[in-house]
């Protein structure tokens, strides 16, 4: 059980977003999407939550093909954070919080929604921000409360006989460093609980730290796949990015790296 | 790490807020309501109301008294009062749950239903009746009679709605922005072909329509009123039941639908109900501005944009707030009647305005 892609294609129009991509999302596993801007990543993203159609290719979630799913029942299997997310109007972080409990909404009391809404909130440093409007925090507080919202529609139940997803696009972009990190060793620990984690991220010395598995896209193609030290070697790097650099962990105790020597491309 | 287990869900002021506003508005409507069925230009006793509703409820009633003539308040009270206040309450409470829909169906604040032709196609289907009654349309007039009228504005309404409706949906999905710019292009359509027809009637039929366009809703009876009455009541309770999907789809339209929502199959729906309530409202009682645009921005400025209460207290405020317009509007200018839709604006203009400034103060301080 798994999400499994083969021979993905998305064209808009004429241009190709994405080409014959294969790929596996194991329930345990974190894969991490990098590549430059533009390389396909969100696409490809969007394509494993339904909401951009395969223009040919499967998609299958846990065997079934992803569009045979309905919203509803999709809801129950994975969630989704989107680059994304403007409200219109003033609600409380707790309200938006809260919305993430929609999806089983009628299965629990309302007391135990709001322990949940408590811990996911705990969870991502907002409880303080509880009863401010979404509208007046910050990038990145706004960023953890949607965050936390996501988390809440996997919170109940807290682990799942079959497996679920998570899909993040971009969790980090407006976070500082520590809750970066902690946003993707929160992504890790979902995984030991039964639910595949894929995340778009920008940070290579991120993806180095945390990635199960690592892929790395260009143009719509995916370069290569796998260990963090496979992907992030010298010439890849400098084949998509245009960067001279390497892989480095200086030992055990400290997080993988990529230092950068020069950059080429002007 | 701060203890939160014994916190309350919301902060007490929100809280309360939000579970008063109901009963607030409802008591509010209810004390409106009775001094409407009061005030006129025969005042009734309150004590008299409450003994005619309490001893006999029925119309039958009104006409088995002992010498077999119904006393002139009963008759004033059943036969002209209470349809016209049952009216009011019912329309207001429509424009007030619309509004409120509309401006989550656009993400927007500044929506109303106007925005989908409500308002410029049940004025196109009066101002046809009312114009060409006399040529294009005599049949139609003479086999409907006094339902010509509603009937035509009714018919207005929902083919414009049906027109922007097919505009904006492509292949299964309804798109928002495509729907606000085909109701802005059709509703100028729309205005021209009363400005055309406009152009063509004679003094009194002029007269008549101008009249139209700024409300009424006064000499409409039982007959007349049931019906719409039944289209707003289906419909006020099909979006009332929405509230929840509608707070999710305000995340976006994505987000809703990850959170398991059929988003077209809502925004069909806040369509579909809207039309139906709005299209009976205008259809009795001509175009009435501003209450559907101000009441659930004022609400939600008092209470929050949390539909599970947004939309029944914007329900309870605009019949309120319409039902006490109407007052004004018999009782002003006795035994004239001012338009009402002069009077929504001129009572929940200014109202609006000093909201408007407090939160302003609010804000700035």
């Amino acid at each position: 059980m798994s999400i499994k892609i083969d021979s993905l294609q998305v064209n808009i129009g004429e241009k190709k977003l994405l080409n014959n991509i294969h790929l596996t999302i194991p329930p345990d596993k974190l894969t991490l999407l990098i590549g430059p801007n533009g390389a396909g990543k969100s696409t490809l993203l969007k394509a494993c939550t339904g909401d951009i159609a395969p223009t040919s290719g499967y998609i299958r979630l846990n065997q079934q093909p992803l569009h045979q799913y309905s919203a509803e029942q999709l809801s129950t299997l994975r969630a989704v954070m989107t680059q994304d997310y403007g409200i219109a109007f003033s609600f409380t972080v707790r309200e938006v919080v809260s919305m993430g409990c929609f999806v089983y909404e009628q299965q629990i009391a309302r007391s135990e929604r709001e322990c949940i809404v408590d811990d996911v909130m705990r969870f991502m440093h907002i409880n303080t921000l509880a009863d401010r409007q979404f509208t007046t925090l910050s990038g990145g507080e706004q960023q953890r409360t949607q965050l936390a919202r996501v988390l809440a529609q996997l919170w109940h139940p807290y682990t799942h006989a079959s497996p679920r997803y998570l899909f993040l696009d971009e969790p980090t972009s407006s976070l500082d460093i520590f809750h970066q990190y902690q946003v993707l060793a929160l992504a890790k620990q979902l995984t030991q609980r039964n639910i595949g984690v894929l995340a778009v991220v920008h940070d290579l010395s991120l993806a180095a730290s945390f990635a199960d598995h690592l892929v790395l896209l260009e143009k719509g193609n995916i370069v290569t796949q796998g260990k963090p030290a496979d992907v992030l070697q010298p010439h890849f790097l400098s084949a998509v990015y245009g960067i001279s650099a390497e892989f480095f962990q200086h030992s055990e105790k400290f997080k993988p790296s990529v230092i950068i020597k020069e950059t080429m491309r002007a | 790490m701060p203890e939160l287990t014994t916190k309350s869900p919301l902060t007490p002021t929100t809280f309360n807020t939000q579970q008063q506003a109901i009963p607030f508005s409802l008591g509010l409507l209810l004390i409106i309501a009775v001094i409407a069925l009061a005030v006129g230009a025969v005042p009734i006793p309150i004590s008299e109301i409450f003994s005619n509703i309490i001893n006999g409820s029925t119309l039958e009633n009104t006409y088995s008294t002992l010498d077999n003539t119904p006393s002139l308040n009963r008759i004033i009270l059943f036969d002209i009062r209470l349809p016209r206040v049952v009216l009011s309450i019912f329309v207001g409470a429509a424009l007030g749950v619309c509004g409120a829909a509309m401006q989550a169906l656009f993400r927007n604040p500044l929506a109303d239903p106007g925005l989908i032709g409500v308002a410029g196609g049940g004025a196109l289907g009066a101002v046809m009746v009312i114009v060409l009654s006399n040529s294009l349309f005599s049949q139609f007039t003479q086999t409907v009679g006094i339902y010509a009228l509603p009937l035509g504005a009714m018919l207005g309404c929902l083919g414009v709605c049906g027109i922007i409706y097919r505009i904006s949906h492509h292949q299964g999905h309804l798109t928002v922005m495509t729907l606000l710019l085909a109701g802005i292009a059709v509703n100028a359509i729309v205005g021209s072909l009363i400005g055309l027809l406009t152009l063509v009637s004679d003094d009194s039929e002029l007269r008549e329509l101008t009249f139209w366009t700024m409300g009424n809703l006064g000499g409409n009876h039982w007959a007349l009123t049931f019906p719409v009455l039944c289209c707003i009541g289906i419909s006020l309770f099909g979006i009332l039941r929405l509230a929840k999907p509608l707070n999710i789809y305000l995340l976006g339209e994505y987000q809703a639908q990850h959170l398991g929502i059929n988003v077209t199959l809502l925004k069909k729906q806040v369509f579909f109900f809207t039309a139906l309530a709005v299209g009976a409202a205008v259809s009795i009682s001509g175009m009435i501005g501003f209450i559907g645009f101000v009441v659930p921005h004022l609400v939600r400025l008092l209470i929050g944009p949390d539909h599970r209460f947004l939309l029944p207290t914007s329900m309870l405020f605009g019949a309120g707030l319409l039902t006490l317009a109407d007052i004004v509007a018999r009782v002003a200018i006795i035994p004239a009647e001012l338009p009402i839709g002069l009077i929504t604006s001129a009572i929940g203009g200014p109202f609006f305005l000093a909201v408007l400034y407090k939160q302003a103060i609010k804000i700035s301080q």
